[in-house]
């Protein structure tokens, strides 16, 4: 299982999950886009760090998250680990 | 909900990490952190910062701004200079972007410091280029001088916004013809310097007021234009009057052209020094 992380911003100390671009099932690649969080000054695109299928949605949309919090999980690809 | 230009994809998390351990390591200040860019995964994970020297306590309030406030009382962290010198040995930078918070508390405003940092970082890597955006220093001739004297390849100085909005943008001890001096006396001094000055867009500007602004940048000699969109870091500061779309920034990208400056940089996301590197390159190769 990978965690899909808000990575650091900087000084930003908090976002807003304005937009999951997939539902919990959906296979994702690495890469794609997968969420889009937002600070007080622009939106940014978070990316599946692994291929797989969305396995769950821990911060959803509209709620608060820090930089470093895990806001969802991808269970990988079988062989792909 | 952000208009959709302004949107940033965030994937390089090791790169940002390990610029984020070379400037603690070298206890150095970035605007990148203090003005919360959402540059910041970009521009640190390719490699690329903008130092903020003198401390991070500015002696000004500019509504725009979310850098600290304060009054340092005078301390200059001495050993600055050659600490980035080495920090930009160690990330390998051929471009240096430099700038500082205001200290109206020092008598010269911070310019020897200024003037140290910029020499320390050409010595640590030679042949680099410095880019130095710096404060007005009260107006002060001789402070400009000195930080001259240290020869950055480019030095900037913003205007930030249009002439009547200045006073309710910027703080009091700031004005909009006081800075249009510095970029004046920078060419007096030394013609072969090349200027900056950008323009913060979707205060609450008019088109008209942005034009007599560039026509005043452009009489004072300036060379190198930047216009990015006002983002409000913050509840603190100013809200966002306007969010300007792409087509905008294209148009006045062709009219800044237009009036004869030798490059322009305009953009959603655009800042200062956004690019700089290359507009530089852009600039001197023709």
């Amino acid at each position: 299982m990978a965690d899909i992380v808000i990575p650091p911003l900087g000084e930003v100390e908090e976002v807003r999950v304005v937009r999951w671009l997939h539902e919990v099932g959906d296979e994702v690649q690495a890469g794609e886009a997968v969420a889009e969080v937002e600070s007080q000054k622009a939106t940014f695109v978070i990316e599946a760090p692994v291929a797989g299928r969305l396995f769950a949605i821990l911060v959803p949309e509209g709620k608060a998250a820090a930089p470093g919090e895990v806001i969802g999980k991808i269970a990988e690809r079988e062989g792909e680990r | 909900m952000k208009p959709a230009w302004l949107k940033v994809t965030v994937a390089e998390v090791g790169a940002v990490e390990g610029m984020r351990e070379i400037l603690s390591r070298y206890g150095l200040h970035t605007v990148c952190q203090s003005a919360r860019c959402p540059n910041l995964p970009r521009c640190w994970g390719a490699g690329t910062a903008t130092f903020m020297i003198l401390g991070d306590v500015c002696t000004r309030r500019c509504r725009f701004c979310a850098t600290r406030t304060g009054w340092p009382g005078g301390w200059v962290d001495g050993e600055e200079p050659e600490r980035l010198g080495r920090a930009v040995a160690e990330l390998g930078l051929s471009y240096v972007v430099l700038t500082s918070v205001d200290r109206d508390d020092l008598p010269d405003g911070g310019a020897t410091h200024w003037a140290r940092c910029i020499r320390a970082v050409k010595e640590a890597r030679p042949g680099v280029l410095v880019e130095a955006l710096i404060p007005d220093f009260s107006g002060d001739q001789s402070s400009l001088a000195e930080v001259l004297r240290a020869e950055p390849d480019v030095v900037g100085h913003n205007l930030e916004t249009v002439r009547r909005l200045t006073p309710s943008v910027r703080d009091p001890r700031a004005s909009y013809e006081l800075s249009l001096e510095v970029l004046r006396r920078v060419k007096e001094l030394s013609p072969r310097t090349i200027t900056k000055s950008s323009l913060l867009l979707g205060l609450g500007e008019t088109e008209d007021e942005v034009r007599g602004a560039l026509r005043d940048m452009r009489e004072a000699g300036v060379d190198i234009v930047v216009l990015g969109q006002y983002l409000r870091p913050g509840p603190e500061q100013l809200p966002v009057a306007r969010y300007l779309p792409p087509e905008e920034y294209a148009r006045w990208e062709a009219e800044v052209r237009r009036m004869g400056f030798r490059a322009v940089v305009a953009g959603p996301l655009v800042r200062t020094s956004f690019r700089a590197a290359e507009v530089y390159w852009e600039l001197v190769c023709g």
